[in-house]
């Protein structure tokens, strides 16, 4: 790939990603979100989140990582999130068991 | 009106102290997703500032994972930059969250703030914006906290590149669960009635079984999620 080509790529990229992100930011800043879109949108921070966080979790493409550090892990943090231990704390705690268990297997 | 004006400062200075630290568990844990991507890179053969090209002007990190595997895999442009929008679109439904906590926004706002809108700023700040009326502060909080996780996503990514000379293979210990366990911590503070629980079950369960290309399935996975969650908690008040 030569150089210009490269940022032919990047500069497309960047316009794909701006586009995605810009439109309804514009919209729901100039007008406010109908009353039941609204009490949608209160269900979609932790639906959203979840959806793209659980394919990190159960997918079988992560190559060399084995899914039992991870399932452990991932019911870790659970737990300590479950407790309300500070964000950080619940983090490091879970990661400390997954990497635990990485090296254990 | 110089009064007024030092307390305005002051009150600014209190949001980015404020969205420095609710940030600081991301900054941490995207450290490793970072990282990795510019190993990919760099083992790739981009230079250093290809490799940084992508974080500084992309600045979106599954679309730059993807990207980058796309790169190598020999795929023609055109296909990656839909694949890039695609990928991204999910940033559609954050937007519509954000905003309506943030109105009115001028132009001046919305082009910084719609270009560093990225899942771990989403989560931050939703967070905070569901906690406290924030009022006229609300977009200072947001533009810090996107101006803290770009330089640390920067600072990652550069160290990452570095990190690809001097071990190769860092891509494959497995330090992109610190995302996961982040994002875990997360979605457990938002859970917060019965709706939303079942949202966030049936979302996952959707989003690893419905296989759609460019992660659209993801895109449903959420929508049902949404409706699913709002329909349980008003069958609930309902009853």
């Amino acid at each position: 790939m030569t150089v210009s080509e490269y940022w032919w790529l990047i500069a497309g990229m960047t316009v794909a990603t701006f586009v995605s992100r810009y439109p309804s930011l514009w919209y729901f800043s100039r007008r406010p979100a109908p009353n039941w879109l609204k009490s949608l949108l209160d269900y979609l921070p932790s639906a959203t989140l979840s959806a793209v966080t659980a394919p990190l979790v159960f997918s079988p493409n992560l190559g060399a990582v084995e899914q039992w550090p991870v399932w452990l892990g991932t019911v870790s943090a659970i737990g300590c999130a479950m407790r309300q231990l500070p964000p950080l704390v619940s983090i490091l705690i879970a990661f400390a068991v997954y990497f635990g268990a990485k090296l254990l297997m | 009106m110089a009064n007024s004006a030092s307390r305005a400062k002051r009150l600014i200075r209190r949001q980015a102290k404020q969205a420095t630290l609710d940030i600081l568990p991301m900054l941490i844990g995207s450290g490793p997703f970072g990282i990795i991507f510019a190993v990919i890179a760099n083992n790739a053969g981009l230079s250093f500032w290809q490799s940084q090209g992508f974080s500084l002007f992309v600045f979106a990190g599954s679309a730059q994972f993807v990207g980058i595997n796309l790169l190598s895999a020999g795929v023609a442009t055109g296909a990656i930059w839909l694949a890039t929008y695609f990928i991204n679109l999910r940033h559609l439904l954050y937007g519509a969250s954000l905003a309506s906590f943030a109105r009115p926004l001028s132009q001046r706002w919305l082009l910084p703030l719609s270009f560093w809108l990225t899942d771990e700023t989403f989560a931050t700040v939703i967070a905070r914006f569901e906690k406290a009326h924030l009022g006229v502060w609300a977009k200072w909080y947001w533009l810090f906290a996107s101006i803290a996780m770009y330089l640390n996503w920067q600072l990652w990514c550069a160290a990452g590149y570095w990190l690809g000379d001097l071990l190769p293979g860092a891509e494959n210990w497995g330090l992109e669960f610190a995302m996961v366990a982040t994002f875990v911590v997360i979605i457990v503070s938002q859970i917060t009635s019965i709706g939303r629980l079942i949202g966030v079950l049936a979302a996952a369960v959707i989003s690893v079984t419905l296989a759609l290309p460019y992660n659209l399935g993801m895109i449903a996975a959420a929508l049902i999620g949404v409706i699913v969650g709002a329909w349980i908690d008003h069958r609930q008040v309902s009853q």
